[in-house]
C-alpha cells in the first residue's frame, strides 16, 4: 500500500499510511458482511412466517370433502317423478311428511307453507329432509398428494358418499349468512357487521384522533399537565384490548344506553339489542385506536419541516390557517399510515367485541349501527371453537375473507396518502 | 397599527433597549438601533452573536420559539410592536420575511405568491383576473417572471435554489409588507444565484426597506447602506457594537473589535 506516486507534491505528513488504518478495513467489511447477513436472515424468516400462514389457511380452505345424504333423493321420487322435477304441492306434501312437527310449526309461523315459491320449497326438501352432511373432509395437501388413498377410503367407509372437491371459500360463501350446515354457511352476516364496525371506528376515531394530536402538537404547552397527558397516551397504546372491552361495556352499552341502542333516534327494533349494537362496537374499537392514531398523527405533524410553519407565519397567516394550510397537508401520508394501521388493528380485534357483547350467531344482515351484530373475527372464532372438522374449513375460509377486506381497505388508504404525497408535490 | 403612518415617524425601525432571552439565557442584549426607511441596513457578525435573533424580534418571529422572551421595545413605523393590543399576526404582514434556505410551500409557484395575498383578504378588484394580475407583478418584482411565467401551474420546489428564493421574495411582497427583513438569504446559492439576490435587493430598496443578517462581508459592503456590526460579550450575548453608514463601517471603522473583524483578524 506504500505507494509514494499518488502523494501529493509537498504532502506535509509521511508517506505510507500507519499500518493500524490497513489493518481493521478487512475486519470492519467482515462485520458489515454479517450485518447484512443477519438482516436478510430477519427478513427471511418473516417471510417464511408469513409463508406458513398462508399455506395453513389455504390447505384448510380447499380439499376433497365426502358428502353423504340423510335420505337418498331417488327415494323420494314420487310416480317415477323425480325430486328436481316434482312441482310444488307435491314437494310440500313430502316436507310435511318428513320433517318435525315444530320445525314444520315454525315455518308456517313465517307464511303458510302454500305461499313459498316451488324453488323454496325444493331448496327445503333439500335441506331438511334430504339433508346432505360432510362426512370427512381433507386438506388442500392431502388432496393432491393422496388423491387415490382418499378416494378408497371413502368408497370403503362410506359407499354412499359422494367424494367432491371443494373450494370452502367461494362467492356463495361471501353471500349466504351463517348456518348450522356447514355446507351452506356463509359469512355473509359477519362481513357486513365488520365493514360497519370498522367504518363508525374510522368515522369516530380519525377525527377525534387527529384533532387530539393537532392540539398536543401545535396548541399544548409543555407543562406537567400535558406531559402527564402524554406519558399516558403512549401507555393506552399497550392497554390489552378486553380492557377497552369492558370499559365499552360499562359505558357504552350500559351507561349510554339510550343513545347506543337507538332508543333516542327512535330505533325500536323488536328484536332489541338492548346497547349491544353495531355503534357500541364500533365506538369501543375507536377507543382502542384512538393512542395509535394520536401517536402516529403527532409523529407525522412533528415531521412538518418548521420553516414551513415559518413561511406561513412570515406571510401573515395565522395559527389556524397555518396547521390547516400546511401542517395537515403535510402530515397526512404520515396520518393516514398511522390510520391504516389501526384500522389493521381493529378489524382483527376479537375479545372486546365479545365483551361488548356481539352476537355469535345470526342470520340477518344488519341494516343499521343501532342492530345486533357479529364480525368476522368473531365467526372465526366460533367456528374454530366447534368439534367438527368442516366448521374448521370454514373458519380457514373466513381468515382468507377477512384477509382480503383487510388488504383492501389497505389498499384504498394507501391509495389516498399516495394522493396526498403527490398533492404535496404540485396541487 | 392602522392609524400610523410612515411621516409620524422619522425611522422605519426603532429599538430600545431590546433584549432576547431563550429561557434563562440571554441572547442579545440592550440593543438600540434605528433603520433608516428606504434603505438597505446590513447586520454582519461573527456566529452565533444574535443578529438572527434580532431579526426576528423586528416581526415578533422570536414568540414561536415557547421559551422566547423580548424586553425593551420596538417601534415600527412609530407603533410599539410589542404592545398588548397588537396582533403579531398582523406586524407579520407588514413586516415581511424571508429565511435563509428558500422555503417555498409545496405548492404551485402561482399559489405560493397568491396564498398569502388571498390569505390577507386581498381585494383589489374581483376575483382572479385581478389576482392573475398580482401575481405576474409580484414575480415581476422578484425577477422571476420571465424564467417562470409559463410553467406557474408547477411546484415551487421544482425550481433551482436561487429561483426558489427569489420565489420566496414575491411571496413576500404579495402581502404588500412596509419592511423585508432578510435572514442571510443568500447563504445557500451559488455565487451567480447571489449576485440575482443582491441587485434584487437594491431594486426592492426604492419601495421597501430591508433588513440583511449576512455572514459575507463583501455582500454587506456591496448591498447595503448602512451597516450594524454585532458582536458576543463576555457572557456570550449579543451585543451592537457600531452601527453607521456601509462606507465608514468598513472603510474608518471607530471600533477596534469592528475593524478586527472586517480585517479578518477575528470571527
Amino acid at each position: 500500500m506504500n505507494r509514494p506516486g499518488i502523494e501529493p507534491q509537498g504532502a506535509p505528513h509521511g508517506t505510507g499510511l500507519p499500518p493500524a488504518f490497513e489493518a481493521n478495513l478487512p475486519a470492519r467489511h467482515k462485520r458489515s458482511r454479517l450485518g447484512r447477513a443477519v438482516f436478510q436472515w430477519s427478513t427471511l424468516v418473516g417471510i417464511v412466517y408469513l409463508a406458513l400462514l398462508l399455506y395453513n389457511i389455504s390447505d384448510q380452505s380447499f380439499g376433497y370433502a365426502a358428502i353423504g345424504q340423510r335420505v337418498d333423493p331417488a327415494s323420494l321420487a314420487v310416480d317415477g317423478v323425480a325430486l328436481e322435477d316434482l312441482d310444488q304441492p307435491a314437494l310440500i306434501e313430502i316436507l310435511q311428511a318428513n320433517i318435525s312437527s315444530g320445525l314444520l310449526r315454525q315455518l308456517e309461523r313465517e307464511r303458510p307453507l302454500s305461499e313459498y315459491s316451488r324453488a323454496e320449497v325444493y331448496a327445503l326438501v333439500v335441506d331438511k329432509v334430504v339433508r346432505e352432511e360432510v362426512l370427512q373432509t381433507w386438506t388442500l395437501t392431502d388432496s393432491l398428494l393422496h388423491a387415490s388413498e382418499i378416494r378408497a377410503q371413502v368408497a370403503q367407509e362410506h359407499p354412499q358418499a359422494d367424494l367432491r372437491f371443494r373450494a370452502w371459500l367461494t362467492t356463495d360463501f361471501l353471500s349466504v349468512p351463517q348456518s348450522s350446515n356447514p355446507l351452506v354457511a356463509g359469512v355473509r352476516t359477519a362481513v357486513l357487521g365488520s365493514l360497519w364496525t370498522i367504518a363508525i371506528t374510522v368515522l369516530v376515531a380519525f377525527p377525534v384522533g387527529v384533532g387530539a394530536a393537532i392540539y398536543l402538537e401545535e396548541y399544548a404547552t409543555q407543562n406537567r399537565l400535558n406531559r402527564l397527558i402524554q406519558t399516558n397516551i403512549n401507555n393506552l397504546a399497550g392497554v390489552p384490548s378486553i380492557i377497552y372491552g369492558m370499559l365499552g361495556l360499562a359505558i357504552f352499552v350500559r351507561a349510554l344506553e339510550p343513545l347506543t341502542s337507538g332508543a333516542v333516534f327512535g330505533f325500536t327494533d323488536p328484536t332489541t339489542a338492548n346497547g349491544r349494537t353495531i355503534f357500541s362496537a364500533g365506538l369501543t374499537l375507536a377507543l382502542l385506536v384512538l393512542p395509535l392514531i394520536i401517536i402516529n398523527g403527532q409523529e407525522a405533524i412533528r415531521a412538518v419541516p418548521a420553516s414551513l410553519r415559518q413561511a406561513s407565519y412570515g406571510v401573515g397567516a395565522t395559527k389556524w390557517q397555518t396547521v390547516w394550510h400546511h401542517v395537515l397537508p403535510g402530515a397526512m401520508p404520515g396520518i393516514l399510515t398511522g390510520t391504516i394501521l389501526a384500522i389493521s388493528r381493529a378489524i382483527g380485534e376479537t375479545a372486546p367485541l365479545v365483551v361488548v357483547g356481539a352476537a355469535t350467531y345470526i342470520t340477518f344482515d344488519p341494516d343499521s349501527p343501532f342492530s345486533k351484530f357479529t364480525t368476522l373475527p368473531i365467526q372465526i372464532y366460533q367456528w374454530t371453537s366447534r368439534p367438527q372438522a368442516e366448521f374448521h374449513n370454514l373458519a380457514a375460509a373466513a381468515i382468507l375473507a377477512l384477509l382480503g377486506i383487510l388488504l383492501s381497505l389497505n389498499a384504498l388508504a394507501i391509495l389516498l396518502r399516495n394522493r396526498f404525497r403527490r398533492a404535496g408535490g404540485n396541487s | 397599527m392602522e392609524t400610523t403612518t410612515p411621516d409620524q415617524a422619522r425611522f422605519a425601525v426603532e429599538a430600545r433597549d431590546l433584549s432576547v432571552y431563550y429561557g434563562s439565557f440571554r441572547a442579545v442584549k440592550d440593543i438600540s438601533l434605528n433603520i433608516e426607511p428606504q434603505k438597505v441596513t446590513a447586520i454582519i457578525g461573527p456566529s452565533g452573536c444574535g443578529k438572527s435573533t434580532v431579526l426576528r424580534a423586528f416581526n415578533r418571529m422570536n414568540e414561536l420559539v415557547p421559551t422566547a422572551r423580548t424586553e425593551g421595545t420596538v417601534h415600527f413605523m412609530g407603533q410599539d410592536i410589542y404592545a398588548p393590543d397588537v396582533d403579531p399576526v398582523e406586524v407579520r404582514r407588514r413586516v415581511g420575511m424571508v429565511f435563509q434556505k428558500p422555503n417555498p410551500f409545496p405548492k404551485s409557484i402561482y399559489e405560493n405568491v397568491a396564498w398569502g395575498a388571498r390569505l390577507n383578504g386581498f381585494k383589489e378588484g374581483l376575483g382572479r383576473p385581478a389576482m392573475d394580475e398580482w401575481v405576474e407583478k409580484c414575480l415581476r418584482k422578484a425577477a422571476l417572471w420571465d424564467e417562470v411565467s409559463d410553467k406557474l401551474k408547477q411546484s415551487g420546489l421544482s425550481l433551482s435554489g436561487g429561483q426558489q428564493q427569489r420565489l420566496c421574495i414575491a411571496r413576500a411582497i404579495a402581502v404588500r409588507p412596509e419592511i423585508i427583513l432578510m435572514d442571510e438569504p443568500a447563504s445557500a446559492l451559488d455565487p451567480i444565484a447571489t449576485l440575482k439576490i443582491e441587485e434584487l435587493m437594491r431594486e426592492l430598496a426604492n419601495e421597501y426597506t430591508i433588513i440583511v443578517v449576512t455572514h459575507n462581508m463583501q455582500q454587506a459592503s456591496r448591498v447595503s447602506d448602512y451597516t450594524a456590526f454585532f458582536t458576543m460579550d463576555s457572557d456570550r450575548a449579543g451585543v451592537l457594537v457600531e452601527y453607521g453608514p456601509t462606507a465608514q463601517i468598513f472603510t474608518n471603522p471607530k471600533d477596534p473589535r469592528t475593524e478586527d473583524y472586517i480585517t479578518g483578524r477575528f470571527g
